[in-house]
């Protein structure tokens, strides 16, 4: 209260007494009106409370990303020394030409979207399904099949590697798109979220839309889906970005650059003989497998954000 | 039917149920957890038939054969051009498959191939990994196919070839092979007033450190030397400084851990000192390669095969000087360890196959091939017949690193073949170097550990 008072001054200092007996001085309050009612706004909590930690978030997570692509222009005698080079003084492109002459990025993206369109599609469509099974049906072994997917989400993937090899290899999966997709389709997590999420959703909206004789299906996608918008495309952000990283599964099931992903061909890029001037071109590598993924997040965010201020019941 | 949702929350029993089946699943993650010797345990004694291996008479070599590799040293490029010189002489197409980028990624991938099928024909083999494959019976001794395909180790230097042998018999071929090698800053050497050389003894050196830090005013370095980065690096190079002073990790071709010996005990003090007292070494964090390209440091040690990365990444800035690994009181040479990895031939694939390989092996690693090899990735030549003059005139460098190979020392038994050795010295050394913890006490400690893994998971191999 005091930050508001030293800030305001003059007609505008609002005490509580002054402000009961000052009631009749309409005109002079006008502009207090609403400060009056939700409190205090001043500037120092704005920037400290607000601006300030956003500011530093966003830099924590900006500066590497950015330190990145400029790396990538720079020359190896600029990332290796002992003098700050902010910006690249004879920017080039020399980092993504060496990059993309040791691999065959057109084909391992092409490879890595297809894996990641097809994974990640089945694998919403999946957990939105299941999802609405087991927040709104009512069928045998419900909450046992539940705790045992729960259970599937505590098991690591280490564990499964094996077994998936040995299975998929029988199948004859071995460097096939089908054998890097398939034994990743079953999502415990995107499950989980989405029924929690599914539960939260008001009873009476679906009970009301039941009632004018809308079926499961109709159910699902025109009141659950649009209701859930927010946690759907979390999900989805997360499996596009999990498929789209997915390294120790598609290196072990593939066998050659016809079918490897990009997290796998960026390998190819890394000497595990230190090799310091290689630095330009392992940036380079990143960037090229970190676009894709930050434009599909900035695609996805609007609708997260949409989501949140939408409201469900009026 | 709508299914009221609050009745489907979870009991608190059922909870407990789940945290149960948590643990469970938990549990059983622990027990098939990385245990890198297990899958062939069944198969007992790896070596009753080992010397000559299986025989190949009136074997055919096969048409296409497979070469799991992680490309060491950046090698994709020239191995490919490798390969279709072979399709070119002799019909038979290598499928080059990247296997991951670490020896660790090359291990998995063909440890769930044990279990799966799909095995390669030839196989990337490093230093530490390839006695772990012949406890697991997953790989043939080279002896008679090698003469099947009429490869000659003879002409190979005999140091390397020495260090894939066990129990009379030839387990893998050298090929990305490199050495630890002493590298120094000349500007910086200048400016304290020190010869062109590196040190002949780590004796010699310490007595240069105090007038490199002093000449920090004009060189700008943090510290005289840098101690590579512990993880990968520490069970390597410190074999160095460990047999200059008479000691090791173990006994020369013996299980006999000796880490705790006087003369090991010594050698670590003195890398002790030289961070925790007198100041002058540094640790590198991951590659002290870096930091010396940066000019944070006056010198260091790492592998033959950054060579040609250090000195791009330079450029101009200074002239980058090698040397060979400096000597102890006790011993001057040899007392450099060799390193990198050789190739090996799986069990379990047609024996077509394992022919097809092992010529490819010789082609692979053929005097004029092992040189263009080396050109292109800063890796040692494996043949003592071939000509290195134009490496040489390329690179004077390399040279020393060449030279370096006649003193060469094969590694310690407790390093490369006791499995997950190499970690625990690294986690010793680290206590020792950035926790100040006691060079003896820690010393006794790694020897109960690599005491303890050879008892459980080595010696049930070799009897």
């Amino acid at each position: 209260m005091s930050l508001a008072l030293t800030r305001a001054g003059g007609p505008a200092i609002v005490g509580n007494a002054e402000r009961r007996g000052g009631r009749k001085d309409h005109s002079g309050h006008e502009a207090t009106v609403d400060e009056s009612i939700v409190g205090p706004d001043p500037w120092t909590r704005r920037v400290f409370g607000g601006y300030l930690p956003l500011i530093i978030a966003c830099l924590i997570i900006v500066l590497p990303l950015l330190w990145m692509v400029l790396g990538s222009f720079k020359t190896a005698d600029e990332v290796i020394t002992q003098d700050l080079v902010l910006w690249p003084h004879h920017p080039s492109f020399a980092a993504y030409a060496n990059a993309s002459a040791k691999v065959n990025f057109p084909q391992l993206f092409m490879n890595s979207v297809l894996v990641t369109a097809v994974g990640a599609t089945v694998k919403v469509v999946l957990a939105i399904t299941s999802a609405y099974a087991f927040a709104f049906l009512r069928f045998p072994g419900k909450r046992i099949i539940f705790l045992a997917i729960l259970v599937a989400l505590m098991v690591p993937s280490q564990v499964s590697l094996v077994p998936n090899y040995i299975t998929i290899a029988g199948m004859g999966g071995v460097n096939t798109y089908w054998g890097i997709i398939l034994p990743g389709l079953g999502t415990a997590f995107g499950t989980f979220l989405l029924r929690q999420n599914f539960m939260s959703l008001p009873i009476d909206v679906l009970e009301a839309a039941e009632m004018d004789g809308a079926g499961h299906l109709s159910r699902l996608f025109r009141m659950v889906v649009p209701m859930s918008t927010p946690a759907i495309a979390t999900v989805a952000l997360v499996t596009i970005v999990d498929e789209w990283n997915n390294y120790i599964w598609p290196l072990v099931i593939t066998t050659d650059d016809s079918r490897m992903t990009l997290p796998v061909g960026l390998t190819l890029l890394k000497n595990i003989e230190g090799d310091p001037s290689a630095y330009p071109i392992l940036m380079a590598g990143a960037v090229v497998v970190i676009l894709p993924v930050l434009i599909v997040f900035l695609f996805l965010q609007r609708y997260i954000v949409a989501g949140l201020t939408q409201g469900a019941v009026k | 039917m709508l299914h009221d949702a609050s009745r489907a929350a979870i009991s608190r029993r059922s909870l407990l149920g789940l945290i149960g089946l948590g643990a469970g699943a938990a549990a059983l993650s622990a027990c098939s957890g990385p245990s890198t010797s297990a899958s062939g345990a069944g198969a007992g004694s790896a070596s009753a038939d080992a010397v000559g291996g299986p025989s190949f008479d009136g074997v055919t070599p096969a048409k296409t054969i497979s070469f799991w590799s992680n490309h060491p040293g950046s090698s994709q490029a020239i191995t490919q051009s490798i390969i279709d010189k072979f399709k070119a002489e002799s019909g038979i197409t290598v499928n080059l498959v990247t296997a991951g980028s670490t020896y660790e990624d090359v291990a998995q991938k063909f440890q769930s191939a044990q279990a799966g099928g799909q095995l390669p024909d030839l196989v990337v083999l490093s230093d530490v990994w390839w006695f772990r494959y012949f406890m697991q019976d997953s790989i043939i001794p080279l002896g008679n196919v090698l003469k099947a395909a009429k490869v000659d180790l003879s002409d190979y230097r005999q140091g390397l070839v020495a260090d894939y042998q066990y129990k009379d018999s030839q387990w893998a071929v050298p090929w990305a092979r490199s050495t630890p090698l002493f590298y120094y800053n000349k500007s910086h050497f200048k400016a304290a007033g020190l010869p062109d050389r590196a040190p002949a003894t780590w004796g010699e050196f310490a007595t240069w450190a105090p007038k490199l830090m002093a000449a920090r005013s004009t060189t700008k370095a943090k510290y005289a030397y840098e101690h590579p980065a512990l993880a990968g690096y520490a069970g390597w190079t410190l074999q160095n400084i460990l047999w200059g002073y008479g000691g090791g990790w173990s006994k020369k071709d013996s299980f006999d851990i000796t880490c705790d010996s006087d003369p090991s005990v010594k050698a670590l003090s003195y890398v002790a000192d030289s961070v925790n007292k007198e100041k002058w070494a540094g640790v590198a964090s991951t590659s002290s390669t870096d930091d010396l390209a940066a000019g944070a440091c006056s010198a260091t040690i790492e592998s033959t095969g950054s060579l040609v990365g250090v000195q791009k990444a330079v450029g101009s800035r200074f002239d980058v000087g090698v040397g060979f690994l400096p000597g102890g009181p006790v011993s001057t040479k040899p007392v450099c360890p060799t390193g990198g990895c050789g190739v090996g031939i799986p069990k379990g694939v047609d024996k077509a196959n394992q022919l097809a390989a092992a010529k490819f092996i010789g082609f692979l690693t053929n005097p004029e091939n092992t040189v263009s090899f080396s050109a292109a990735t800063g890796y040692l030549p494996v043949r003592t017949s071939a000509d290195t003059s134009s490496l040489l005139a390329k690179n004077p460098l390399i040279g020393t690193a060449i030279k370096q190979l006649d003193v060469t020392r094969t590694q310690d038994w407790a390093r490369v073949f006791l499995p997950g050795a190499d970690q625990e010295m690294a986690k010793s050394v680290a206590a020792i170097l950035t926790q100040g913890a006691g060079v003896d006490a820690t010393m006794k400690t790694l020897r109960t550990t690599l005491e303890g893994i050879y008892t459980s998971q080595v010696k049930p191999h070799l009897s």
